[in-house]
């Protein structure tokens, strides 16, 4: 009640402001807001896009729709008040009731584009009293998503129904050909909640770099019980199966987390108006047991990849009927929406050996050595090794409330016998339960780590490939564990670099060549007792074994 | 050498959940790690406020717009 009520207000006083400007001003400020929100709408996907890899990911959406509506709104205005410098003069009651009326359009609008704006701003799914629609524990049925009938989506549904209108009409894109409601169908209930409903209240990841999305297939799956109770009847699906990898990862890399809310399939929109679906069931990887499935029969139900794995593959299922009738054209998840291939595959097919699967070739590299020996797993409260730092030099260093490094690099003067009480000492790279944090040791020398240019002649001579290639150890059921970070030290200098999700890759290694004196060591975040066999460069055609290993992660400590 | 993995057969996925839905409905799915560092929210409602009060302030940009007589 509190947002809608000061949502309200905020277009109560547009629209008065606007009354008393006079109804030849208000017109003009209504075509400026009519042109600020168009223009906004068309060119907010393409722009935030390119943000969402980095740290604004979250908030990209939002902001970009909101700077360019602002943006583009001064301009206007800048320029109509430059160059229509002259007012209409009208009875004093025409002016009053015109202007309230194009003002109180205005009002609604700019409300409407706030609302929609805040919506896809990463934050608390309810903010203040107000949510909107999200999963709801009174919900019964999946993906149990509800709204609470807030008074300000109202206004949002007017603006959105605007501009949808608008978007079929004068104001189409010349490029593309989609409208508002071909392309983002039911934008209302995606800004408000849909896509802040994440785990943990909100506060897991809203948004995805396009770039951690791959291998997206389409399949055709005969009926099925989509929902988990005890007979319950069969439903044609179509099933959406994609990898993603670690970079869209919550918490810093360490899990892919996925509500139902947070994933739609979006219809062909044949009829100008698309139908969205969310999934009901999905499977995924469960450790130690394979492929499960699973429902979204509860808002505690989420898609999860195995810990600490640095890649997952998931298999989601939406229900035909929902899609009432149209081809699925679209796969949005977590803000990113991706185009469906056009045919689908057939479990048949499937079953035939027809479909791939996202597992990438492994190569074993001839020359590999065994790397026991340069394997630790040491205390994550003291795994820098080469360095005490003090919380207040931390620098760009990110660090959790525990001082685990999160984020961030940083290079400090080498010093092992600092005095720093524990409540201040940075730690190594954050673990959670039931993870190990692997230390290798890739100090280049010749019977080391094969993943420099002088003891790997496919690293040299691969070039851009091979410097693309993600560094991880592998277990002996195919699960890479990405590097989360790396430590160097040249004897004078320690370089601390954190990936903050995102696996690490040879690039991302500063130059190491054999006999420079220089030590280095990469970490990596390991599930306990698991069995690791290898250190692998991957790339998105293989993954190449350079070393071998037989050491098992220990239980936990 | 080469060598590939076993491959994952989607087709195995559905079978399963074709023919063991009672099984399934059984399972509940693992939980997202809890110690998971969440983001913070302060910084989403910064932006919201500076961003409503952008969208305010260009709305109630006064028009000086003089009489044509």
């Amino acid at each position: 009640m509190i947002i809608s009520f000061i949502g309200i207000a905020i277009a109560l006083l547009i629209t008065y402001w606007w009354s008393n400007a006079g109804a030849f001003s208000a017109f003009i400020h209504f075509l400026c807001v009519v042109t600020a929100g168009a223009v906004a709408f068309g060119v907010w996907e393409p722009a935030s896009y390119a943000m969402m890899g980095g740290d604004a990911g979250g908030y990209a959406k939002g902001l970009v729709l909101l700077g360019t509506f602002v943006a583009v709104l001064v301009v206007l205005r800048l320029f109509t008040d430059r160059f229509i410098p002259m007012n209409l003069t009208l009875p004093r009651a025409a002016d009053l009731v015109l202007g309230g009326a194009f003002g109180a359009g205005s009002g609604v609008l700019t409300v409407g584009i706030l609302t929609i704006g805040i919506g896809f701003v990463q934050s608390t799914v309810t903010i203040f009293d107000y949510t909107g629609w999200s999963r709801r524990s009174d919900v019964p049925t999946a993906p149990t998503i509800g709204s609470d009938d807030a008074y300000i989506l109202g206004v949002a549904e007017a603006t959105a129904g605007f501009y949808g209108y608008l978007s079929w009409g004068a104001y189409t894109p010349w490029l593309g050909g989609g409208t508002i409601n071909t392309h983002m169908p039911q934008l209302v209930r995606t800004s408000g909640a849909l896509y802040r409903d994440s785990f943990d209240e909100g506060m897991g990841k809203v948004a995805i770099p396009p770039s951690a999305i791959s291998k997206i297939e389409l399949l055709d799956v005969p009926p099925v019980p989509l929902t988990g109770g005890v007979g319950a009847a069969p439903k044609a699906a179509w099933a959406v199966k994609f990898d993603v990898s670690q970079e869209g990862f919550d918490g810093a890399g360490q899990q892919f987390v996925l509500s139902a809310s947070q994933v739609r399939v979006i219809g062909d929109g044949k009829s100008g108006r698309a139908m969205p679906v969310h999934p009901l069931a999905w499977m995924q990887e469960v450790k130690g047991v394979g492929m499960r499935p699973f429902f979204f029969n509860s808002p505690t139900s989420y898609a999860t990849s195995v810990e600490s794995k640095g890649d997952g593959s998931f298999v989601l299922l939406f229900p035909k009927d929902d899609l009432k009738g149209q081809a699925p054209r679209f796969f949005e998840i977590k803000g990113v929406r991706f185009r469906l291939p056009t045919s689908a595959k057939s479990a048949a097919d499937l079953l035939a050996g027809g479909a791939g699967s996202s597992s990438a070739k492994q190569v074993a590299d001839e020359d590999a050595t065994n790397i026991n020996p340069l394997i630790d797993f040491p205390d994550p409260k003291y795994s820098i090794g080469s360095t005490v730092i003090n919380t207040n030099a931390a620098g760009s260093l990110e660090l959790d409330k525990d001082n685990f490094i999160i984020g961030g690099e940083q290079k400090f003067p080498r010093n092992t016998t600092a005095s720093v009480g524990s409540d201040l000492r940075v730690r190594g790279f954050k673990v959670s339960d039931g993870e190990q944090l692997l230390r290798l040791d890739a100090t280049a020398q010749s019977d080391g780590v094969r993943i420099f240019p002088d003891l790997n002649s496919w690293v040299r001579d691969s070039g851009p490939t091979a410097q693309g290639a993600r560094v991880a150890v592998i277990d002996e059921s195919g699960s890479k564990y990405y590097a989360v970070g790396l430590v160097e030290d040249d004897g004078e200098w320690v370089l601390v670099k954190s990936m903050r999700g995102r696996p690490l890759t040879l690039k991302d290694i500063p130059i190491q060549a054999v006999g420079s004196g220089r030590k280095l060591s990469l970490h990596f975040r390991v599930p306990t007792k698991t069995k690791i066999v290898g250190l692998v460069l991957a790339t998105s055609a293989e993954d190449r074994i350079v070393n071998t290993a037989t050491i098992t992660s220990p239980d936990e400590n | 050498m080469r060598r590939t993995l076993p491959l994952l057969s989607l087709a195995a996925m559905a079978v399963v959940l074709a023919f063991v839905p009672e099984a399934a409905a059984q399972d509940a799915p693992p939980q997202p790690n809890r110690s998971m560092t969440g983001l913070s929210p302060v910084i989403g409602y910064g932006i919201m406020a500076l961003g409503a009060a952008a969208v305010i302030g260009a709305s109630l940009m006064p028009a000086k717009r003089g009489h044509q007589d």
